[in-house]
């Protein structure tokens, strides 16, 4: 019989976190260090901008590649931000949000076979997104020795002719990793070499501490080479807009265009004119809630080592990744555990790939009263389930 | 700040005056000490320097270590400090310090001090009371006032703001001259408050009062309702 599903669908797992999403939403009195999204909600003058288009009527399709003010503001941004000159009309495309920046990426540049380097562990959406496009995920395993970082040497052993590309996100979901800018420019001289496209996902590019953001596009000879992934959904507390950007030479831009005329005719009318206002005026917003982040992100770092939860220190994003050595379980047995037993909910770090085992995904996007009772529960399962 | 190359006239002990410093490669002479005292780590020293500048160095006797405190990054680090507690009176410093980077003893002297000049005015705690079903009545009064000689609308905004009933007093611009919000347990209270002791002060020229019905957010806070947590417990 014909399989009723492709197989290259079939064959990809089911997200590791459904099954703990399940448990804690039947759980009484849960707290969840296990959410990947602001808990702040969109500053007002944002949401307010979109309630006036909608009154205004602005409610039909836009340009594929997105409103023109909002692709002129972007290009003013990442110049403003980066020193990067992009022509708003040939090399920016407004996406629902990165996941579909993501899939265009893969799908304008894969032909089946294509091996795709990923650093593992990482977002669950880049290994999938090429599969679904018929390449093959190379996953580089990393760890916390090297900060979660992906290495140049690392990335050159595994390459063969059919490697395509690079994809990364850095800082990094789950581990909060930044690369140091030596180490980006390292891989971004691979990448040269084996004439790679470097695929990079900058959505938490806003959420750094004490250090400055990966820029691949920045690094000299990358910007042509380079697809920059970005958007509006974590710096400003946007993520149930699906806005986001692709960025690149207008050939790859082009292509992806292409693809999102057919599949996606445009991103939502409300939430670019959402994002017009927040390039305008809410980047103020986007720093005092980075304030708030990197204050709950020292206490949870702190606590987390106090605990023996030894835990390196993440330098965007909002995840803290610690390793759960201590206890001798499994990162999903930890996980399981802790959510059944305590009833605190994080992610397992298989969720985002092998090299995630041994470790667990802590975000610090709640409340500074919740982070610590989570800690005081951690602590207390630390001290039932220590290796003996 | 650390890197700071200091010479000192040492008595009995080791640094009892700076006497010259470098510090990101100027080198200052010490005009004057202007101030000097301890605090639990350290010794401080506020100094001038001959070109008219002021400096605060600060010996750590225990780790055998100068540095300049920098104040800029003083005036930074208190208002993070304040910014915390104004959010939460209750976080404590050695929360703030683990939040913060500064050490627990810093924050303890720089919040110690903030009381001490009502940078800090008071730590209170908000009470929604219609939770528990008690009445409480809050009125704003425009109030025109006769300004008086030399001391304008201060003398008579005094008068005023001196009773309990009154729990705000502003000075503002427009068609009337005070606005103040009084509370009462009934509006029988708080009207006569208004006639009986407002209205007949000397110099008020008359009151508008306007009774609040409902408190839709108050200092910041939203109070109808209450947010719902809408986010999704598990996400990549």
């Amino acid at each position: 019989m014909k399989n009723r599903i492709a197989r290259r669908v079939s064959e990809v797992p089911p997200s590791g976190i459904r099954k703990f999403f399940d448990l804690i939403s039947s759980l009484e009195g849960g707290i969840s260090l296990g959410v990947g999204e602001p808990d702040f909600t969109t500053p007002w003058h944002i949401s307010e901008a979109a309630i006036r288009s909608l009154e205004q009527g602005y409610t039909m399709y836009t340009s594929n590649a997105g409103m023109p003010e909002l692709r002129k503001e972007l290009a003013s941004y990442l110049e403003a931000a980066y020193g990067l000159s992009y022509d708003p009309a040939t090399e920016l495309l407004i996406t629902n949000g990165v996941s579909e920046g993501l899939d265009l990426a893969v799908r304008a540049i894969l032909d089946p076979g294509d091996e795709v380097i990923i650093p593992d562990p990482s977002f669950g959406a880049y290994p999938a997104c090429v599969l679904f496009a018929y390449g093959v995920p190379v996953r580089i395993p990393t760890n916390s020795d090297d900060g979660f970082q992906l290495s140049a040497a690392d990335i050159e052993a595994r390459i063969t002719n059919r490697t395509k590309a690079i994809l990364m996100g850095y800082p990094a979901n789950p581990t909060g990793a930044v690369m140091e800018t030596g180490k980006i420019a390292e891989i971004a001289e691979v990448a040269r070499r084996h004439n790679l496209t470097v695929i990079s996902d900058e959505i938490y590019n806003l959420l750094v501490y004490d250090t400055e953001p990966t820029c691949f596009a920045c690094l000299p000879e990358m910007k042509g080479r380079t697809i920059l992934l970005g958007g509006f959904s974590k710096a400003f507390a946007m993520t149930g807009w699906r806005i986001g950007y692709a960025a690149g030479s207008a050939e790859i831009i082009g292509a992806m265009t292409k693809i999102h005329q057919y599949t996606a005719m445009c991103a939502s009318t409300m939430g670019q004119m959402a994002a017009i206002e927040a390039l305008k005026s809410g980047l103020p917003d986007a720093r005092r809630m980075v304030e708030e982040y990197d204050r709950r992100r020292r206490v949870i770092v702190r606590g987390l080592n106090d605990i023996g939860l030894s835990c390196f220190e993440p330098k965007g994003a909002f995840y803290a990744f610690p390793s759960i050595a201590v206890t001798g379980l499994s990162s999903e047995g930890f996980a399981e555990k802790l959510l059944v037993e305590d009833k605190v909910a994080v992610v397992p770090g298989t969720a985002f790939g092998p090299s995630g085992e041994g470790h667990v995904r802590c975000c610090y996007a709640t409340s500074l009263q919740d982070i610590e009772e989570a800690l005081k529960r951690m602590a207390r399962f630390v001290e039932r389930h220590r290796r003996p | 700040m650390k890197g700071v190359e200091v010479h000192c006239y040492s008595g009995h002990t080791y640094a009892v005056r700076p006497t010259s410093f470098v510090w990101q490669n100027v080198a200052y002479r010490v005009k004057a000490v202007e101030k000097e005292w301890r605090e639990p780590e350290a010794k401080h020293f506020r100094v001038s320097t001959e070109d008219n500048k002021f400096f605060e160095l600060c010996y750590n006797e225990q780790q055998d270590e100068w540095s300049v405190i920098d104040p800029g990054e003083k005036e930074r680090g208190m208002k993070k400090i304040f910014e915390i507690l104004e959010k939460d009176a209750r976080v404590t410093p050695g929360q703030i310090a683990t939040m913060t980077g500064m050490s627990q003893a810093e924050v303890k002297s720089i919040i110690e001090k903030a009381e001490k000049d009502r940078t800090i005015v008071k730590y209170s705690t908000m009470i929604n009371w219609e939770k528990l079903g008690e009445e409480q009545v809050l009125a704003l009064i425009e109030v025109r006032v006769q300004p008086q000689m030399d001391v304008g609308f201060n003398a008579i905004a005094e008068r005023i703001y001196r009773f309990p009933e009154v729990r705000s007093a502003y000075l503002v611009s427009g068609g009337y001259d005070l606005a103040v919000l009084v509370s009462g347990r009934t509006m029988h209270e708080v009207a006569a408050f208004v006639t009986e002791r407002l209205a007949t002060l000397h110099g008020v020229q008359g009151t508008v009062t306007h009774f609040l019905l409902r408190r839709y957010k108050e200092d910041g806070e939203i109070l109808t309702g209450g947010e719902e947590h809408r986010r999704l417990p598990v996400t990549m």
